[in-house]
């Protein structure tokens, strides 16, 4: 015969649609005042033989209950996660909070990647002031005043004696003055001509570097820059050597790769050529070496650069100079 | 230099094929930079580097061909009669450090008029345009030999006699003259001149007189020939502004030697083609030009290069270049013709064998080892510092700038900045492309503004940018300014800006927060933010930056005073600060030595009060007693919670603040927290006169 406890127990549980109805159910028959409590509570006023008998059930009933409650409340819990996952819904094609993204200029983007391909060579990195020296910037490079190398570079003047540096070579000078060879380094930074077009701005980057040591040969330069051009443009890169003309180099070189736009089959960009001018170098003049201090004859070296505009704009197919510095922000997220 | 194919093959014996002349120039250092298509005839453009003057001729430039194709060269073939009638003129050279040679002819009894078709055909192929025989032939053998030459009328000339010097020289202070563009220019007394017996008629090497041009009227001629010092003609043609094919090739320096065979030559095709009669040859030469000997060892210069050449290569490729070379003990010694004044140590020589080698047959090499180098401990770190704070701005949200370091001066008086300030030492230029760009920047401010402005004309609405860049003070103690690096950053928004959070993105708070991000970033602390002084910004709204009683910069909204004088159809919200990152990094450096600090593990007991205070008390005031309570067991302290307005007394503020407490050593008892608490509110409100709202 069933217990009718148990049938109103389970009538009870059946109904149960809450925690707290689960609570309230649990409280009703094994709370501290439950009809089950009570019940076992009063066993000791039955005589023993019964008390035994009567003991057994209730206690199975208790522990029947226990289980059917912890098995309810489990059932419970799980449909109240599935309910939560449910309910809890937001609109996640909402945008995010704040984290707008910013961009880095292109120009010094391209700036670090140098710094990054030249620090695996063990090149360091020198700086020096943007308002320079005369002497520094053309003297002490071998070209002195009146010289026609200087209609290369038009030159803002604050006095006769100083002048924004007009490429960051003057800090190679700097540097010759203050260490002796072994030198490996590279000067990035910004540099100035009086010259403002299509094509030109009067601020742009330069990174210039220096090899010293005794027996660096051109063979060395050739080598170096080689290295560097494939790790920016990729190892597929053409570069071809052509001979020109620097007044603190000799002999000196001008570095060409072929042209990406077109894939060397001659374009705008190139002019027809196929080719495209990137860097200048050369073996460093002996009379820098003279400026510089250092005993005649004991080294060579060459020396490097770069204009990192250039860089930018055919790494990244940019075709006006002038929107580096515009700073339009459609322009500088991209990058 | 244009060079017409056609002409330049009349130079050259021996087979060569056009399609790789351009190529081969290119790569022997003549780069042709561009080929035109002229009728039949193909024509070089070609960039003739400053050093290689010799390579300003048609003549010039056969002779590179014939180097790198090892050809033979065939120079023009004329004659002129020998002992011809002299002509009882003089040439006096009255500076020999400026004039080395002056050579001339006279042509007496000439017809001037058009020149013939293959004559004009050819200058003009080279980009100069055809006046009458007598000129264009001038013009003709100066691109042909690349010495320029003067024709002057010779029944102008006053006195028989032509005098070369300056003014100085002539005891005069300054002279004026026409030249043969009808311009009157004035002369300064070192101004090489060429004179006749009584005037100037001439700027020597740069542009002939209009008092003795040739005309149609014109029957006798003098023609010139001469060596002026190159330093001379370049300051002279750079101060009067006036380069000219003659000036161009005198002040890069021509072939002493060879400038009578160019005077010859045109005195020839002068009878051959305007007929005449040449007379017998006037030549002052001063000033030699001594040969320049060269001394260089073979194996030294294999080794420059980083290829191994053999001692006939080496040689045969000078010889080529009319480089003679002869052996004297261990070296060789290389004798420079006259048109190579370019040349003159062994990596001259070493260039010309590479070059001629090809430098693309040199095999590129990584050196095999690399000696250590070292780099100065501070300016790494702080590259580093730098390019930490670029990264963390950018993650945060903004864009990097780069402006000109020029602004106008005017851009100072629009920020108000006052007359002592130190960002009123600014460094002028003397040739500024325009007012607007005069002078160095100080500030990176005014840059930043009109980036805001232009992308606010262009229809963006919400700009957030910065910039880490120099600025410039002039320094009365050193010739150099000083350049300290700033960070400026600078945020805007329009106001009917739409957010769908209730965050503000764009308001002093947005950008106080991420200094203060920068600043825990770079473990830096003991940071005060002052009402600022700065008179661009909004008094209300602004703060000046310190660490220890320095400033480093500031930050706050920009007056609207300052930006009325700015193109802004609506009323923007634009929040800006500007940081010395000089001063950030020697605060950084000193002390950014990482310290691992042990932490409790036990747990902590948060405590929230909220203060009613009068409304103008400022926060900081009590986090610094929170501070200055000094209880070790407060390990974090912040306000969570600021109202004004409704519920609140007029002339209030609520403010709410936690503290969280937290032994080391245990696990704290409430009523210890309590109690340490009721003390901390004690103080507070006995500091300040605040109440406890309940």
């Amino acid at each position: 015969m069933e217990d009718p406890l148990k049938q109103e127990f389970l009538i009870d549980l059946n109904k149960i649609d809450s925690l707290q109805a689960l609570l309230n159910t649990k409280a009703k028959y094994i709370g501290k005042k439950g009809i089950l409590t009570e019940k076992i509570k009063s066993l000791g006023q039955l005589p023993q033989e019964e008390r035994k008998a009567q003991g057994k059930l209730l206690n199975e009933l208790k522990n029947f209950i226990e289980e059917q409650i912890k098995h309810k409340e489990s059932e419970l819990k799980q449909q109240q996660i599935r309910e939560s996952l449910t309910r809890d819904y937001i609109d996640i094609t909402f945008p995010g909070k704040d984290y707008y993204f910013g961009g880095s200029h292109p120009v010094n983007k391209t700036l670090l990647e140098i710094i990054d391909i030249f620090s695996e060579l063990g090149f360091t990195i020198e700086e020096g002031p943007e308002v320079e020296l005369d002497y520094y910037n053309f003297e002490a490079l071998n070209i002195p005043k009146n010289h026609p190398a200087r209609d290369m570079q038009d030159t803002f003047y604050v006095n006769e004696d100083v002048v924004l540096r007009t490429h960051t070579s003057p800090v190679q000078v700097r540097v010759m003055e203050k260490k002796k060879p072994p030198l490996r380094f590279i000067s990035p930074g910004k540099v100035y001509r009086c010259d403002s077009d299509v094509t030109h701005t009067p601020m742009f980057h330069q990174v210039e570097g220096l090899m010293v040591d005794e027996q660096v040969s051109f063979s060395n330069l050739k080598g170096i820059l080689i290295y560097f051009l494939q790790r920016f443009f990729g190892e597929k890169i053409p570069v071809r050597f052509r001979p020109s003309f620097f007044p603190f180099t000799e002999p000196s070189t001008e570095i060409d790769i072929g042209c990406i736009i077109c894939g060397a089959k001659g374009c705008r960009v190139c002019k027809g050529t196929g080719w495209l001018e990137v860097l200048g170098a050369g073996m460093v003049h002996p009379n820098v070496f003279k400026f510089a201090g250092y005993p005649d004859k004991r080294y060579t070296g060459f020396a490097f650069g770069m204009g990192v505009e250039r860089l930018t704009m055919l790494k990244y197919g940019i075709d006006d100079i002038r929107l580096f510095f515009d700073n339009d922000i459609r322009f500088l997220r991209q990058f | 230099m244009r060079v017409p194919l056609s002409w330049l093959k009349e130079y050259l014996e021996g087979q060569i094929d056009d399609n790789i002349i351009a190529d081969s120039l290119t790569m022997a250092g003549l780069e042709v930079a561009a080929l035109e298509h002229i009728d039949r005839d193909k024509v070089l453009e070609i960039e003739v580097t400053p050093n290689r003057s010799d390579c300003l001729s048609i003549i010039g430039i056969a002779r590179e061909v014939k180097a790198i194709f090892d050809l033979k060269l065939k120079k023009p073939v004329f004659n002129i009669e020998k002992e011809l009638k002299g002509s009882n003129f003089n040439i006096i050279i009255a500076n020999s450090e400026l004039c080395y040679r002056y050579a001339a002819r006279i042509v007496k009894g000439i017809k001037v008029g058009p020149s013939p078709e293959w004559l004009k055909e050819r200058i003009e192929k080279c980009g100069i345009r055809s006046i009458n025989n007598i000129v264009d032939i001038t013009n003709y053998v100066l691109l042909e030999y690349g010495h320029p030459l003067h024709a002057f009328d010779l029944d102008l000339l006053e006195g028989n006699c032509i005098r070369v010097g300056t003014p100085a020289d002539f005891g005069k202070e300054e002279e004026e003259m026409e030249t043969l563009d009808g311009v009157k220019r004035k002369l300064s007394r070192e101004d090489l001149l060429i004179w006749d017996g009584i005037k100037p008629i001439a700027i020597a090497g740069v542009m002939g007189g209009a008092n003795t041009e040739v005309t149609d009227k014109t029957k006798n001629i003098l023609i010139e020939s001469a060596y002026f010092k190159p330093e001379s003609i370049r300051r002279t043609s750079k101060r009067l502004g006036l380069i000219t094919e003659a000036s161009y090739r005198f002040e890069r320096g021509t072939d002493i030697e060879d400038l009578i065979e160019a005077l010859d030559r045109a005195a020839f095709l002068i009878k051959e083609i305007a007929g005449g009669d040449i007379y017998e040859i006037i030549d002052v030469y001063p000033k030699k030009i001594p040969q320049v000997k060269i001394s260089f060892s073979t194996q030294k210069l294999s080794q420059f290069i980083g290829v191994n050449l053999k001692e006939d290569e080496i040689i045969n490729i000078l010889n080529r270049l009319h480089i003679k070379v002869h052996k004297e003990g261990d070296f060789y010694i290389a004798l420079v013709p006259s048109h190579r004044q370019d040349l003159s140590m062994p990596e001259d020589i070493a260039e010309e064998v590479a070059r001629i080698f090809g430098y693309d047959k040199i095999p590129a090499e990584l050196p095999e080892v690399f000696k250590p180098v070292f780099e100065d401990v501070e300016s790494s770190k702080k590259r580093r510092f730098l390019r930490s704070i670029r990264n963390f701005i950018i993650n945060l949200g903004f864009n990097e700038a780069v402006n000109f370091s020029f602004i106008s001066p005017e851009e100072l008086n629009i920020f108000e900045i006052p007359e002592n300030d130190l960002r009123r030492k600014y460094v002028s230029l003397l040739n500024p492309l325009r007012q607007e760009e005069s002078i160095l920047r100080t500030m990176l401010m005014p840059g930043l503004l009109r980036n805001v402005e232009r992308n606010t004309s262009r229809g963006i609405d919400s700009v957030r940018v910065f910039e880490i860049g120099k600025v410039f003070f002039k320094n009365d103690e050193t010739i150099l300014p000083t350049e300290d690096i700033h960070l400026g950053i600078i945020l805007k928004k329009e106001e009917d800006y739409k957010n769908p959070f209730k965050e503000d993105p764009y308001d002093f708070f947005a950008l106080k927060g991420v200094l203060d991000g920068l600043f825990r970033h770079l473990k830096i602390e003991n940071l005060l933010y002052h009402r600022s002084k700065e008179s661009f910004l909004h008094k209300g709204q602004s703060a000046d930056i310190f660490v220890k009683g320095d400033k480093i910069g500031f930050i706050g909204i920009i007056s609207p005073r300052v930006l009325s004088k700015y193109d802004f159809k609506t009323k923007p919200h634009i929040c800006m600060a500007e940081i010395n990152l000089e001063k950030l990094f020697s605060i950084h450096s000193k002390n950014c030595s990482l310290n691992y600090k042990p932490f409790s593990m036990y747990p902590p007991v948060k405590r929230d009060t909220a203060l009613l205070i009068s409304k103008d008390f400022e926060a900081q005031k009590l986090l610094d007693l929170i501070k200055k309570y000094g209880s070790d067991l407060i390990e974090d302290f912040y306000i969570f919670d600021i109202y004004k307005g409704k519920g609140i007394p007029e002339g209030k503020q609520n403010i709410a603040f936690r503290v969280i407490y937290r032994a080391f050593d245990r696990t704290l008892k409430s009523e210890e927290v309590t109690e340490l608490h009721t003390k901390l509110i004690e103080r507070i409100i006995s500091e300040t006169g605040a109440e406890i709202r309940s």
